[in-house]
């Protein structure tokens, strides 16, 4: 059953694993979009539909992920083009998402599709409990799992990682340098996106291979927080969103245990399990915030 | 004049001029710097100087004239520009980020191409540390660092660029303390020998007798002055060019001991007048305070039994003190603060001056120790304290008192000046004029009260900042580093309003890192070290180098 949860929690939380990498990009450089769960959705549809029409999974990922990438583009241009307030902009784009997805996904709903599939690594997978856990996935999992370490090393063994930093802690340092940070951020943002649109695609195209309105279920909001939880590190939110689908899979073996619990109840645990989480993580390391997340940058700034 | 940059001459600005709507900044400023000189742009805070440098390093575009360099005409905006130029900028606020290490900071800067060797940057780092005696540890986040270090490495950074050859600094010793001054202008001569062109801006003369091959003087946005070394010029010349007719009265330091304010100038509001006073110095204090100066070292106060001297507003005892990371940052504090006695704190930036400031406004929580303010113990935020009658100008005004957006006025009404209501709001009216006829605010030479604080120059910020501490009249005022980066006459206003603000009845405590001013200003002279706040010592029996010492080596020395 332990075995069951964990190999669970990889696969559940994958998807909020890949749309937090990518909200840390973005917030690393000073924007926050809350609007990460309106990107997984429209991946998660978009990727749904391609693989539909062209029955290849690999084409189905990659639209996602320009799908999310896509919405994120609007949150980039309204906050870093039009100086709306994130937070705002973020919610927004939220609910349109939500609404839009639902709307063009009406006919997706009955589609089936093959998608991805676990693929066991010989030798590797053969190991007991840990192979079953760690390496009978599908491939967009195993991916997901490289992508932290690579991360982790651009963000800070890179120039373009310290540029990104520096954009979200004091963009007139960056400005200084001869770099504009607005289009540092669009990059950011957008990078962002395209992580989510991917996060979402997973969901539906490896997870679940069907498409729901609204499946998701806040899994973007829950990134959102893993991120500021992880105090802003790479490896960090990898834990936190593995956390968030060990969560899932216990309430999915509890279900299937037949155990009197409500199954309202059950739903609720996942996120309750984040806010206990949030209110676990010590608030000590002030510095760890990058500080220009709360502030828009002014385009005539004269650093 | 010259022809194709020969003397060598680096960098030529011919009728430069910048304007902020009708405000003049610059007005047809003629510059040369040559390779391998120190020229010094002296002026009083709002003379144009930073514009100047701004245009220079290719923030500001010129509205007129013409920049060569090597005699060929140039455009510097944007500042990537004048950087591949060859043009380097000390900031005065430095241009790092405090959350990454001291080597990325480099790295940001100083780094090309997408993938960054962390070995050969650190090498050439610590090469050109050692080759300029600019000590920095690579790895250390710069919020570790103190400014006199942050400032090394922002030099580091500079020399770093690819192909610098004039290097701009800023104001650069006014975040430094007395001993590092010394080892910076050293440092600069090194730079001038090995051929970069410096551009020193500073208000203090005394660096540009010390250390300028040329200078010129900047006086509301036009060049007034301009001499080189062998022309010979005196400290008086340079004084004139800079201030116009006013000519400054230096503030001299009164024998204030024990005397004490009459009623009624606390009610009027106006400090009395002086008079010299022939008795001794100690005479009416209280003899433990006598024994305490002689015998500094020693526990002043027992717990268990505080005894309250005459006079007495504030007193921290056995104070603790943790840093914004947690760790200690002072143990065993003990301060007494008196009526109309100025405490001066001296001691080398980083050593917790902050934090005590803190503690005392109510911003920190002390981590152990009592506060007590008239007799009563204080233990609150800071509402307790300012209720308690505290009033704070904290080290870095612009950063911490000052709401972007908001007018002079609307911070004067947040903490300062009386409001009156009318209707159902404020009468900004009566506000203004309670502001505009402050006796404050026009010694100070505050600013028009409509203007936005946040487009305030650091000057004025500063002078908003006091002006809006001594408008309420404390009973105690904390003030820290009141003239940083200021020009000669703000800093006589200031100085001669803390000491009338003193004679009024407000117990003082005053932190700087101006030692002259400390000596001339303070009743009683303390220092940080280690952790420790040592003293008190008197004025009149200590000498700024054994001060000196002590912010070096504590007691020991």
């Amino acid at each position: 059953m332990i075995a069951d949860i964990l190999t669970g929690a990889l696969r559940s939380g994958t998807s909020v694993m890949l749309a937090s990498q990518g909200e840390l990009i973005s917030e690393r450089a000073g924007v926050i979009n809350l609007g990460t769960e309106g990107c997984m959705l429209a991946g998660a549809l978009g990727g749904f539909a391609t693989t539909v029409w062209t029955g290849n999974p690999w084409l189905g990922a990659l639209a996602g992920g320009l799908c999310g990438m896509l919405l994120s583009l609007i949150h980039a241009c309204l906050v870093l083009d039009r100086g709306a307030n994130q937070l705002a902009s973020g919610l927004t784009l939220m609910f349109f998402g939500i609404g839009v997805t639902a709307f063009l996904g009406r006919s997706f709903v009955s589609e089936q599709i093959v998608g991805f599939n676990p693929a066991p690594i010989p030798v590797l997978s053969d190991i007991p409990v840990l192979g079953e856990v760690l390496f009978n996935h599908d491939p967009l999992t195993y991916l997901s799992m490289l992508l932290v370490p690579a991360l982790w090393f651009v963000l800070f063994r890179t120039r373009i990682g310290i540029i990104l930093r520096a954009a979200g802690e004091r963009e007139e340092v960056l400005f200084a340098c001869g770099v504009n940070p607005r289009l540092v951020r669009y990059a950011a943002v957008l990078a962002g996106g395209f992580l989510a649109g991917i996060g979402g695609a997973q969901l539906s195209v490896a997870y679940t291979h069907s498409w729901v309105e609204n499946m998701t279920a806040g899994r973007g909001v829950v990134a959102v927080a893993m991120v500021i939880f992880a105090a802003w590190r790479p490896f960090r939110a990898m834990l936190g969103a593995y956390l968030f689908g060990a969560a899932q899979a216990l309430q999915l073996t509890v279900q299937q245990q037949g155990l009197p619990i409500s199954p309202y109840f059950l739903f609720m645990a996942p996120y309750v399990l984040t806010l206990a989480a949030l209110l676990i993580v010590e608030r000590r390391k002030r510095s760890s915030v990058p500080e220009g997340l709360s502030r828009v940058f002014a385009a005539d700034a004269d650093g | 004049m010259e022809n194709q940059g020969s003397n060598g001459v680096l960098l030529r600005t011919v009728g430069l001029t910048k304007r902020f709507g009708s405000l003049v900044a610059n007005q047809g400023i003629d510059l040369a710097v040559k390779a391998g000189t120190i020229h010094a742009v002296l002026g009083e805070n709002g003379a144009g100087k930073s514009t100047l440098m701004k245009m220079l390093y290719g923030v500001y575009k010129p509205d007129e004239g013409e920049i060569y360099m090597d005699g060929r005409p140039v455009t510097l905006h944007p500042p990537s520009r004048a950087r591949e130029k060859g043009i380097g900028m000390v900031f005065q606020d430095f241009r790092l980020i405090p959350a990454m290490t001291a080597l990325d900071n480099v790295a940001l800067a100083a780094g090309s191409g997408w993938r960054f060797r962390r070995g050969s940057l650190r090498e050439r780092m610590l090469e050109i540390s050692a080759k300029y005696g600019l000590s920095v540890n690579p790895d250390v986040p710069v919020w570790q660092l103190d400014l006199g270090q942050r400032q090394r490495l922002e030099i580091v950074k500079t020399l770093m660029a690819p192909n610098v050859r004039l290097i701009i600094f800023d104001e650069p010793t006014s975040v430094l303390v007395p001993q590092e001054v010394r080892a910076f202008l050293d440092m600069l001569g090194l730079l001038r020998k090995d051929g970069f062109g410096i551009l020193l801006i500073t208000h203090k003369i005394d660096e540009v007798l010390a250390c300028a091959d040329e200078v010129s003087v900047l006086r509301a946005g036009r060049l007034t002055y301009r001499a080189e070394r062998d022309e010979g010029w005196t400290a008086e010349r340079l004084v004139s060019a800079m201030l116009g007719e006013r000519t400054p009265q230096p503030v001299t330091k009164r024998d204030r001991a024990g005397k004490r304010p009459t009623e009624e100038a606390r009610r009027s509001g106006h400090p009395s007048e002086e008079v010299p006073r022939p008795e001794p110095r100690f005479a009416d204090m209280p003899p433990e305070a006598l024994s305490r100066m002689e015998h500094p070292s020693e526990e002043t106060s027992h717990p268990g039994c505080p005894s309250e001297g005459p006079g007495e507003v504030l007193r921290l005892e056995n104070g603790a003190i943790a840093g914004d990371h947690g760790e200690l940052v002072l143990e065993s504090v003990n301060l007494t603060l008196r009526r109309g006695e100025i405490t001066g704190v001296a001691g080398i930036s980083g050593n917790g001056q902050r934090e005590l400031a803190e503690a005392l406004c109510g911003l920190r929580r002390l981590k152990r120790g009592t506060v007590t303010i008239g007799g009563k113990p204080v233990a609150g935020g800071p509402r307790e304290f300012l209720e308690a009658g505290v009033a704070c100008v904290p080290e870095d005004p612009l950063r911490e008192s000052v709401v972007p957006g908001f007018t002079i006025l609307e911070h004067m009404a947040l903490e300062g000046i009386p409001l009156r209501r009318r209707r159902m709001g404020i009468d900004w009216r009566h506000a203004r004029e309670a502001l505009e006829a402050s006796e404050e605010a026009r010694a100070l030479n505050l600013a028009e009260a409509g203007r936005r604080a946040d487009r305030l120059s650091g000057g004025n910020v500063q002078r908003m900042v006091l002006a809006r501490a001594l408008i309420r009249r404390p009973r105690v005022l904390i003030v820290s580093y009141p003239s940083r980066g200021l020009d000669i006459g703000t800093v006589h206003a200031i100085q001669r309003q803390l000491i009338g603000l003193a004679e009024s009845g407000t117990a003082i405590l005053l932190f700087s890192e101006d030692l002259d001013e400390l000596f001339k200003l303070s009743d009683r002279l303390m220092v940080l070290f280690g952790k420790r706040l040592l003293g008190p010592y008197d004025p009149a029996e200590t000498d700024a180098f054994r001060i000196g010492e002590r912010m070096l080596r504590g007691e020991t020395a």
